[in-house]
């Protein structure tokens, strides 16, 4: 699970920080000059971060529910794969 | 559990890793390096993974189209499990499509939802698919299930076509904002395929992994059956020793 | 036998036992009158119509209706719990399709019939005269029908069938429901055929690809 669940950590990581520093938002104003935008009604700049967070909670959701999934599925099959083996070469031992 | 993971095969990792990495470069590119949008503003930098998200969902669902007429003719587990994870993996981007159309047609259009011709075709693809899936876990019998769902799944995919023109044709007085606002620079072409081809190797490791899992469910019903099969063998057996004891 | 014998044969058979109960065509007829009055009761201000709602009452009451035939297609098979047996038996599924799209049809043009004037009085529209709206509404009848007889189908396998049913069907009606809506709404104000032949079009289409594809794709559910 720490393998797969790694990346993600680091692409929230990623995602949070943009999110949340401050120097980010100067830093992008002061490189793309986006003082014209000030005046505007609606902010964009928040709409968009909802939009990416959403999309990368929705992403990271369903890689974590498939692959929690996949291994809660390995661990059943390996369960079913003993016994199914246990029965068929000593079916007096499975008795117990 | 991490025991258990640890049964990920090399290359589904080397996927899912090179997905994620890709989107974080991709992501990198579009906010430090790609100009903000001439009219749009900062809003406009939705439409990078937006319109690439929207790439994933048709390339998901045309795929899950094709797996289902395969298995319709041909039953094969693999293709099922193909087609299965591609329905899946298509309703995910195509909730991610739904979530991040209106928040930019807020800015852009000034209004939550407009019944644009992607928009509303997009939410319909969105219903099929969900029906699909319902369908197949709703059947008494699993092979039932895989079979119909199947059926549906064909019939939706020349359907969702005529579903595309009929919905341009009803939204057709709207204005045609998109492609983006127009890119407008080198940048932006990068920043634009950059974040398709992301999204699309994280998209088809997704795919991967999920088809993995489906495979798994696949050999537990399998091995379920064997062992009811040996089960019930013993049981016999036994209720004949005891005849033969008494 | 031929099959368009065994198809009519079928036919006759559901015919006879829809008019021994009266079940089926009647709850249909009961329920479009309750959907235009409930449509009144939303849509009207003041008593008066505006014309422009007329072509959605009309369309959406045929498309809530005909699912309420389509629930009841198959139930003499499923009573009797012999759907794929009649399946087999007859060498071929298409006969058993032919006959319930054909009852379906008739079933929802029987409807259509009575519902034209209770639109045309409630909600003071001439519908009458216009031959796009009866094209217009044959190519939804038929299409709906076709995909219908399918789903109806599908679902003869499934557990709460009377939820999934508008499931199915609602989001892939969407090309004949925008069509007739549009067509209808375009000849009532007695616009050229140029306006919407595009429309007429699209709803061309959409029968086409269903009348093959249904049929095709229910004898391998039935199978």
């Amino acid at each position: 699970m720490q393998m797969l669940r790694r990346p993600f950590q680091v692409g929230w990581a990623a995602v949070a920080a943009l999110a949340s520093s401050p120097a980010w938002a100067e830093g992008a104003a002061a490189a793309q000059d986006l003082s014209r935008y000030k005046e505007e009604s609606v902010p964009g700049g928040n709409l968009m971060l909802i939009a990416y967070m959403i999309l990368w909670a929705l992403l990271g959701a369903y890689a974590l529910r498939t692959a929690l999934r996949q291994s809660r599925s390995e661990r059943d099959l390996a369960a079913l794969q003993d016994r199914l083996d246990r029965l068929t070469a000593h079916p007096e031992k499975a008795e117990k | 559990m991490s025991a258990n993971t640890a049964n990920l095969p090399t290359r589904l990792l080397a996927g899912l890793g090179a997905g994620t990495l890709l989107c974080i470069a991709a992501l990198g590119w579009v906010f430090f390096v790609t100009p903000a949008d001439e009219n749009l503003g900062i809003v406009q930098k939705i439409f990078y993974f937006h319109v690439g998200t929207a790439f994933g969902m048709l390339l998901c669902l045309c795929a899950a189209s094709a797996a289902a007429l395969i298995d319709l003719m041909a039953p094969n587990d693999t293709i099922d499990a193909a087609g299965q994870a591609c329905t899946e993996v298509g309703m995910v981007f195509a909730l991610g499509v739904l979530t991040s159309g209106p928040l930019w047609a807020r800015k852009s259009w000034g209004t939550w939802w407009t019944w644009e011709p992607r928009l509303t075709l997009t939410l319909l693809v969105l219903l099929i698919a969900i029906a699909v899936m319902v369908l197949r876990s709703m059947a008494a019998e699993a092979q039932t299930g895989r079979r119909i769902g199947n059926a549906l799944a064909v019939l939706a995919a020349p359907v969702a076509y005529l579903i595309h023109i009929a919905v341009q044709k009803w939204g057709g007085t709207h204005p045609q904002v998109i492609q983006g606002g127009g890119i407008q620079s080198s940048d932006m072409r990068i920043a634009f395929w950059g974040s398709v081809l992301a999204l699309l190797t994280l998209g088809f490791s997704l795919v991967a992994l999920r088809m993995r899992g489906i495979r798994l469910e696949q050999r537990m019903a399998h091995l379920r059956l064997d062992l009811s099969a040996l089960e019930l063998q013993r049981a016999r057996r036994g209720v004949s020793n005891d005849a033969n004891a008494t | 036998m031929t099959m368009l014998r065994l198809t009519w044969l079928l036919l006759a058979k559901d015919v006879r036992i829809a008019a021994r109960s009266r079940e089926v065509l009647g709850f249909m007829l009961l329920f479009a009158m309750l959907c235009v009055v409930v449509f009144a009761f939303g849509f009207l201000r003041e008593g008066q119509a505006a014309q422009d709602q007329v072509p959605g009452v009309l369309w959406v009451t045929l498309l809530f209706t005909g699912t309420v035939g389509l629930l009841r297609l198959f139930a003499p098979e499923e009573e009797a719990g012999n759907l794929d047996l009649v399946a087999r038996t007859l060498s071929g599924t298409a006969p058993l399709f032919w006959s319930k799209a054909a009852l379906q049809l008739l079933f929802s043009g029987i409807v259509t019939a009575f519902l034209l004037p209770i639109v045309a009085v409630f909600f003071d529209a001439s519908l009458f005269g216009l031959e796009w709206i009866a094209l217009a509404l044959a190519l939804g009848l038929i299409g709906q029908a076709a995909l219908g007889t399918l789903a109806a189908a599908l679902l003869a396998q499934v557990r709460l069938r009377e939820a999934l049913l508008p499931l199915v069907l609602y989001p892939l009606l969407a090309p004949l429901v925008l069509g007739g809506v549009k067509v209808t709404a375009l000849a009532l104000t007695r616009a050229p055929y140029s306006a919407f032949s595009g429309w007429i079009e699209l709803m061309l289409a959409f029968d086409a690809v269903v009348v093959v594809l249904s049929p095709w794709l229910f004898a391998r559910v039935t199978d």
